[in-house]
């Protein structure tokens, strides 16, 4: 009797819990509904039917909301009635039919643009593994609530926050089968629920036209057209000079260059070391990539090639996550980077090699630094570090203080802290 | 050379500087920076007469480009006219007659007007509420609360 009880109870239980994930999965999925909210679904928002959806609202007739009604308004009045599309990485078009109140961002570097974006207060929700720990780049997002890791997000979390755009980390150029390309975004797709997503791609190997095309895309997006302007200004000052400079440089008169990472080897030299093949600020400062034209991203070379390559000047990449800080913060272990710098320059096999014997090895910040909008900075340190005689009235350092006050707004002496992302680094 | 490269520097925020001043006049991907509406205030004359239909005017202060909602209550007693296109020449309004409550679609419009006949004798208060719907906010589920009170205005007939 009492076993029955429990199950009907069991039962009751169930069916409610049912009842609920269906109301909350068809209400989540109307809230990305593919029509401009008040329009008639014919993609072009009218005065007339904004100004009916208005006057019933204020009269409080019908089921639109303030959100409904607001957004509609906006679009009327800055997108002219019309949604707004975006070609992602991926080639793919996103379609906005709402303006974007809402992100859930779940990658550093791309926070970072949205900081110099001007976008912040629309982040709702951040990843656990690195944005939250970042209290001196993003002081305004250490409170925000955890969406996952960027790797493993929490779609039940994400959901829930109802954004208006899901902003993750991936790899658009990457094959069809690789993990974090195209297969990523279907995966995002099917447990986003018609969320759109923004596929930013500021990694390294994209070309810096395609870079700033996102960032003026964004810029759109986001209805921060101007501050993109200015930022895309910005970035052709800190580079263009440099590309004029280099770009007439004999192959003889660029010094060569490896740029590698120890990340995926537990921080030693190995016999089959990593080359990055693609690695545009170098080829802006002059430099000549050892590893280009090997395909990819990069690879795994022997390290028998390197040598015989005899790289001038070596660059270690470094993940900044590893230590749950950005190299903004006052207290960014450097220790780190003199570690992996020792490491090469101690590998008894590069001895003879020219970087080594000249001790041109540095550690080059991943995150905030090569990758995303400071890689306009990071090209004018590299400039610096590779020609330092055609550069000799460049100070990256200030041009880094410039991009910290006018973009990141945060209060950070770079010449105090300028080690954290070129390792080691002096000005003259 | 350190003159080279800083003449460079100057010449190309210069020129830059040009293209942007160009840009905005020719009026292209200016961002969009929405200065909130301020308020939104009610003018009635002070000498009504019982029976007399008189005008209730609303001015909307705030700079352009803005989308205004506005909802109006009139008091007990006080009638719209019976012909809703009577009612007002603004081109979005809408009547609820048994709630005695007159709503507004300002885009752009910053002055609306709307009449109202008065009863015999008596007096009463015009309430009303306004909305800038530009204001955008990452909050969810905001409603009536957001709206704003116009002050109220006290009509005394006769």
């Amino acid at each position: 009797m009492v076993g029955m009880h429990i199950v009907r109870i069991l039962k009751m239980v169930g069916s409610i819990a049912l009842l609920t994930v269906i109301a909350f999965t068809s209400s989540t999925a109307s809230m990305y509904d593919e029509k401009i909210p008040c329009d008639d679904g014919d993609g072009k928002l009218t005065e007339e039917e904004i100004s009916s959806a208005i006057c019933s609202y204020m009269l409080e007739d019908g089921d639109l909301s303030l959100d409904d009604v607001s957004d509609a308004a906006w679009v009327y009045a800055y997108w002219g009635g019309e949604p707004k599309t975006m070609t992602d990485g991926f080639g793919e078009v996103v379609t906005f039919y709402r303006p974007v109140e809402r992100i859930v961002s779940a990658w550093c570097t791309n926070n970072e643009l949205l900081k110099v974006l001007d976008s912040t207060d629309k982040i709702v929700a951040v990843d656990s593994s690195m944005t939250g720990k970042s209290t001196t780049l993003f002081p305004e997002l250490t409170d925000l609530p955890d969406c996952g890791g960027w790797h493993e997000p929490d779609f039940e979390a994400i959901i829930s926050l109802r954004p208006d755009v899901y902003s993750p980390w991936l790899i658009t150029t990457a094959n069809e089968d690789d993990s974090y390309g195209i297969m990523r975004k279907r995966y995002l797709e099917e447990n986003l629920l018609g969320m759109p997503i923004i596929c930013i791609d500021n990694n390294e190997y994209r070309t810096d036209e395609y870079f700033m095309n996102e960032v003026k895309m964004l810029g759109d997006i986001l209805d921060k057209q101007e501050v993109a302007e200015e930022f895309v200004e910005f970035y052709s000052d800190c580079t263009d000079p440099i590309i004029e400079r280099t770009r007439g440089l004999s192959e003889d008169d660029m010094p060569k260059v490896w740029i590698t990472s120890l990340f995926f080897s537990g921080g030693a030299v190995t016999a089959s070391p990593y080359a990055y093949t693609v690695f545009e600020p170098v080829d802006f400062a002059g430099g000549k990539n050892i590893a280009t034209g090997l395909g990819g991203h990069g690879r795994n070379v022997d390290l028998e090639w390197v040598i015989e390559q005899n790289p001038e000047y070596i660059f270690i990449q470094i993940w900044a996550s590893g230590n749950r800080k950005s190299p903004y913060a006052p207290d960014y272990p450097v220790s780190i980077a003199k570690e992996q710098v020792d490491e090469v320059l101690n590998t008894p096999e590069l001895a003879g090699v020219d970087a080594i014997q000249n001790r041109k090895v540095y550690v080059l910040q991943y995150s905030h630094f090569t990758k995303g909008p400071a890689r306009g900075i990071c090209t004018a340190y590299l400039a610096k570090l590779l020609h330092p005689d055609f550069f000799g009235s460049l100070n990256p350092q200030e041009l880094h203080q410039e991009y910290v006050d006018i973009f990141l707004h945060i209060d950070c002496d770079v010449i105090g802290n300028g080690a954290s992302f070129v390792y080691p680094f002096e000005v003259n | 050379m350190v003159e080279r490269y800083a003449n460079e520097i100057y010449l190309a925020r210069c020129v830059f500087n040009v293209l942007i001043i160009a840009l905005l006049f020719v009026g292209t991907s200016a961002s969009v920076v929405h200065n909130d509406v301020e308020t939104v205030n009610r003018h009635i004359k002070s000498d009504i007469q019982g029976g007399e239909e008189f005008i209730v005017t609303l001015d909307i202060v705030g700079e352009l480009p803005f989308v205004v909602g506005i909802v109006e209550t009139i008091p007990e007693g006080f009638e719209f006219p019976k012909d809703d296109e009577d009612v007002s020449d603004f081109p979005h309004f809408e009547i609820d007659r048994g709630r005695r409550t007159i709503s507004f679609a300002a885009i752009d419009e910053r002055d609306i007007e709307y009449k109202v006949i008065a009863p015999s004798s008596g007096e009463g208060i015009f309430r009303g509420k306004w909305v800038d719907l530009l204001i955008l906010s990452p909050e969810l589920d905001e409603g009536y609360e957001r709206l704003n009170v116009i002050e109220d205005v006290t009509v005394k007939v006769g």
